[in-house]
């Protein structure tokens, strides 16, 4: 009957989603509060688990209410399964029906329930009941199931699982970064080492100074050496040319042209004659 | 030499590169980039002080004895390393230090966030499941949302967008 899906689909999820303001399991994002306040929310949910599930709970007695996912079994269609239970210890098997059916009777032979005009529409009404139990009630079952679900998975498990998700994303984010931030000694070897870098090459540019500079005073010394040869060479030849040009006389000069003539002559007649 | 001799980079750049944040690689690639100006400008010139064939010079000038003199001077010469003279090492560790302040409050902000979500993440599976959880349950667990008619009162259905002063308030 109704109460078939009444129980476990209808009153929760329609009751949810109309009637009050959606519950959500808010689980604040941790990146954008405040340090102590996950602290907080902690401390909050210990002292409510203390409180519902703590030592002083008494939950053999009293134990927790939790929602039922069917409802109870049920006879001919909607009567309770536990009223039977509670007959049969005294009456027997029989007993809730001989029951029923002499409780259907007094009442309407006392006239308590009075067979007027409108008694056709009780049989009426109860035969609807079982036919849209019959055809319509499995479906309507599933949807509210389906919907109830959903319900359920939007404000329960999602938020769960997208809580432990940013939190292992927040976790492994702020791993990388304190490993980033340890990357600054690098920074600093780096700076450091530009120092020396630059120190060194200040010294090596100095030693190629003095290098070029020693080389060049060698160079120098080399050179005034050559410079000095060279002219010595020159000087010398020149003046010996000279001299030797002063010393010739005219007459000397005659006779060697005289001489040259006649090698010349000399020379020309072998190649005359040949 | 009283400084150390450094002629090439000894920091493991690629470790490095590694560690800087993405959007900080463009400062590490200028930081780079200078570094490696600094390492070309080491390697223009000679670690050591450059021979001079002193044999040919003596060979070859009239006077020996000035090559020989000159040979003395140019092995026994003393160049000094250039010392920092703006004492750029020492600022550098200083703001090492100043920095390394900084980080350690950084680090610590970060693992802080890092000790809540592991809070978080082993008091999650703590809650009730959902067919435990009743609305008084829910008042105690998150007594900020749930509703509080002496602290927070509100309409009914107590959703927010009905309430006066919600933006979609006039809607209705």
């Amino acid at each position: 009957m109704l109460s078939t899906f009444a129980v476990r689909s209808g009153v929760y999820g329609s009751a949810l989603l109309r009637g009050q303001a959606p519950r959500v399991l808010a689980v604040v994002p941790i990146g954008s509060r405040h340090k102590s306040e996950a602290a907080k929310q902690a401390e909050t949910w210990e002292e409510a688990n203390k409180i519902f599930y703590g030592p002083e709970r008494d939950t053999k007695n009293f134990p927790h209410p939790v929602m039922p996912q069917e409802s109870g079994k049920v006879r001919m269609g909607f009567v309770p399964e536990n009223w039977f239970q509670f007959f049969y210890e005294k009456t027997g098997v029989t007993g809730p029906y001989f029951f029923g059916v002499g409780l259907v009777t007094t009442l309407l032979s006392k006239e308590i329930w009075v067979v007027d005009h409108g008694f056709a529409e009780v049989i009426g009404f109860f035969g609807a009941i079982w036919l849209l139990s019959n055809k319509v009630g499995a479906g309507m079952a599933k949807w509210l199931d389906n919907k109830n679900d959903l319900v359920n998975k939007e404000r329960f498990e999602q938020p769960i699982v997208d809580a432990k998700a940013s939190a292992q994303e927040i976790i492994a984010n702020n791993e990388k970064a304190i490993w980033q931030e340890d990357g600054q000694k690098f920074l600093w070897e780096a700076k450091k080492e530009n120092v020396a870098l630059q120190l060194e090459s200040v010294y090596r540019q100095r030693l190629a100074q003095v290098f070029k500079d020693v080389k060049s005073r060698l160079d120098y010394q080399l050179e005034v050496q050559n410079v000095k040869r060279r002219f010595e060479q020159t000087h010398m030849v020149n003046w010996i040319v000279d001299n030797v040009t002063k010393s010739i006389t005219p007459q000397q000069e005659q006779e060697s042209i005289k001489v040259c003539i006649a090698q010349l002559k000399k020379m020309s007649v072998p190649v005359a004659t040949a | 030499m009283a400084a150390r001799r450094i002629a090439k980079s000894a920091v493991d750049w690629v470790a490095f590169k590694e560690r800087v944040p993405a959007r900080q690689q463009e400062f590490y690639r200028a930081f780079k980039h200078r570094n490696d100006l600094f390492v070309n400008k080491v390697h223009q010139y000679p670690a050591e002080l450059p021979k001079i064939d002193f044999a040919v010079y003596k060979a070859r000038l009239p006077n020996p004895a000035l090559a020989d003199e000159f040979q003395k001077a140019y092995e026994g010469l003393n160049i000094p390393y250039p010392a920092d003279k703006s004492s750029a090492v020492k600022q550098i560790e200083d703001e090492e230090k100043s920095a390394g302040a900084l980080s350690k409050a950084y680090i610590a902000e970060r693992q802080a966030e890092i000790s809540d979500a592991k809070l978080l993440l082993s008091k999650i599976d703590s809650l009730p499941k959902p067919e435990e959880m009743t609305m008084e349950m829910y008042a105690y667990y998150f007594p900020d949302l749930a509703i509080d008619p002496v602290k927070r009162p509100t309409f009914w259905p107590h959703i927010p967008n009905i309430q006066p002063g919600h933006k979609d308030a006039h809607n209705l």
